[in-house]
């Protein structure tokens, strides 16, 4: 299926286009939306889709480093199978700058993706909070104070709302509802312990974030959750307050976290003699090793803060938000779908 | 509340832009006044410099300070606030504050350094003086002969002071080296430079780039609040 027509209101493979308009600058890319750079206003809507479970089947162990050596994974894909389809989905992604968000733990939109993506995304976060138990010497008391196997059991907690969460799709509508208002209440619980772990080693300052970015995937997982449970469920308006609530949350941990922040924390950890040539070229290479971390932050919280977007979209045109969502699921080829706004 | 993050985005990306940019150009500034140092070190005071070398550095420094934060720093607080306001004309209000004194103890220390005209307080050339002895030649009512022989005498006595001179010059400076006092200088005035401009370690007053840090930070906070306000 390519795409879907609700209400009126076309659910569809992104229009080239839209993507000619991204790479010439007229239109930017900011968490799920398709804004326009000249006047700010919103082009369309981005949905992941069924067809991301292909892409994100194939990187296993997690996003990193997608941008890197994705496209020859893809090519390589392609050749042993001759999936053309795989690489028009891996381009799509990276010609408008959302590989690495699609397939990381915020996602695009509304989560749609089933228990074996969000489990994969889950693995992924888990190794991370693992990487951290084995740094236990050189991490801070803040750091220390969280421990990796409550931390573990909140995350095996999530993988099984997954479960519940796409088992209901198969339900009946009555006991499908019932199901997702249980995903709903039981995200909430298990955003505010990712919150918590994430605040306490935030306390450290800056130089924390690497340990503290399992707990805000887990806390972005968690709310991503929690939004397409209540969506499914028709609960549209407490979908979009959850999701606003849960951009706040992530905003209130990391907004104030910058590029800045992040490079002088490397910088301090070097030791390095200020008023010196040797200082200057620290800085320059803690601000080249801090981007990604930066980006990250951002990309999450952009992500967070438009995830309401297309529900406000989709409620003014009144299409029924279960309906839209299990439109973008069936949707097995294309990773990425776009509403248009107009 | 997409519109407020993104807005929010902007801001913290001037906030660090701009923080990085200071950075860039307090250590350059630092640079600049340590290289500048080097050309004052043959003729420092060597009482002085040995009894106190961080009263010399900071003597030395703190004009060079005031010049920068009156010109440099300006310039760029200046660029800072016009970059703000262009995120967000409702953000003038916030950036102005950017615009005015530079806030902070270390700052208005060294801009209290300024003289009423606007210039910086400078030591009147170089403040501590030679002190390289010179010898004259004594005018005596001599015959003529003598006169002229002298006169030669006094023609190869100048020549010998320049040339004295500069060996002297040319000594001390090498002494000054050898005996490591240009070293405990130049020691000196690089931890007045990590103390009061570049920090991490001070252990009083916030240094420059701190306070500077800590401005930035504060206007991005103002200007966070009213976008939230204004949205």
């Amino acid at each position: 299926m390519i795409a879907s027509l609700l209400g009126g209101v076309l659910l569809r493979e992104v229009p080239e286009a839209l993507l000619v308009g991204v790479k010439s600058g007229q239109y930017s890319v900011y968490g799920s939306i398709i804004k326009s750079v000249s006047n700010g206003q919103i082009v369309g809507h981005l949905q992941e889709a069924g067809g991301l479970s292909k892409l994100a089947g194939m990187f296993g162990s997690g996003p990193l480093g997608l941008l890197a050596g994705g496209v020859q994974m893809v090519q390589n894909e392609q050749i042993k199978s001759g999936i053309g389809r795989i690489e028009a989905g891996m381009g799509m992604l990276q010609s408008l700058g959302v590989a690495n968000l699609a397939l990381g733990a915020a996602g695009i939109g509304v989560s749609i993706a089933g228990f074996a993506v969000v489990s994969r995304k889950i693995d992924h976060v888990k190794k991370a909070v693992e990487t951290l138990a084995d740094r236990m010497d050189v991490l801070s008391i803040e750091v220390r104070a969280v421990r990796q196997d409550l931390v573990a059991a909140d995350l095996d907690d999530l993988r099984a709302l997954a479960w519940a969460m796409d088992e209901g799709w198969k339900l009946g509508d009555s006991a499908a509802e019932r199901r997702w208002h249980g995903v709903a209440t039981d995200a909430l619980r298990l955003s505010a312990r990712f919150e918590r772990h994430a605040a306490r080693i935030l306390e450290a300052g800056p130089i924390a974030l690497p340990a503290a970015d399992p707990m805000l995937d887990g806390l972005s997982l968690a709310g991503s959750l929690r939004v397409a449970s209540l969506a499914a469920a028709g609960e549209v308006r407490a979908a979009q307050d959850a999701a606003n609530e849960g951009a706040r949350d992530i905003d209130a941990l990391t907004g104030r976290i910058g590029h800045a922040d992040l490079a002088k924390a490397k910088l301090a950890t070097w030791k390095t003699e200020p008023g010196t040539q040797a200082w200057f070229e620290a800085l320059t290479q803690a601000r080249k090793l801090t981007i990604p971390d930066t980006t990250r932050l951002r990309e999450r919280e952009a992500a967070a803060a438009t995830r309401a977007a297309p529900l406000v979209a989709i409620e003014a045109k009144g299409i029924n938000a279960r309906d839209w969502l299990a439109a973008a699921r069936e949707e097995t080829v294309s990773p990425l779908l776009v509403m248009m706004d107009k | 509340m997409w519109q407020l993050a993104a807005k929010r985005h902007a801001i913290i990306a001037w906030r660090d832009d701009y923080r990085l940019r200071a950075a860039v150009l307090v250590n350059t500034a630092g640079l600049k006044a340590l290289a500048g140092l080097e050309a004052h070190l043959a003729t420092a005071d060597t009482i002085d410099a040995l009894r106190a070398p961080d009263v010399f550095a900071a003597r030395y420094l703190q004009p060079e300070l005031a010049a920068f934060i009156r010109e440099d720093l300006a310039a760029l607080l200046n660029e800072a606030a016009g970059a703000l306001v262009a995120i967000d004309p409702g953000f003038s209000e916030v950036a102005n504050t950017l615009r005015g004194k530079p806030p902070g103890k270390a700052l208005v220390l060294a801009t209290a350094e300024a003289s009423a005209d606007g210039t910086p307080e400078r030591p009147p050339g170089n403040w501590f003086t030679s002190k390289i002895p010179s010898f004259s030649v004594p005018t005596l009512t001599l015959p003529k002969m003598v006169r002229e022989t002298l006169a030669t005498g006094a023609a190869l006595a100048e020549q010998f002071h320049h040339s004295a001179q500069d060996v002297i010059t040319n000594a001390t400076t090498h002494a000054r080296e050898t005996t490591g006092l240009h070293d405990r200088l130049r020691t000196a005035a690089r931890s007045e430079i990590r103390r009061h401009w570049l920090g991490p370690d001070a252990e009083t007053d916030p240094p420059l780039l701190q306070q500077l840090d800590a401005r930035f930070d504060m206007v991005a906070d103002q200007a966070r609040t009213h976008a939230e306000g204004s949205l």
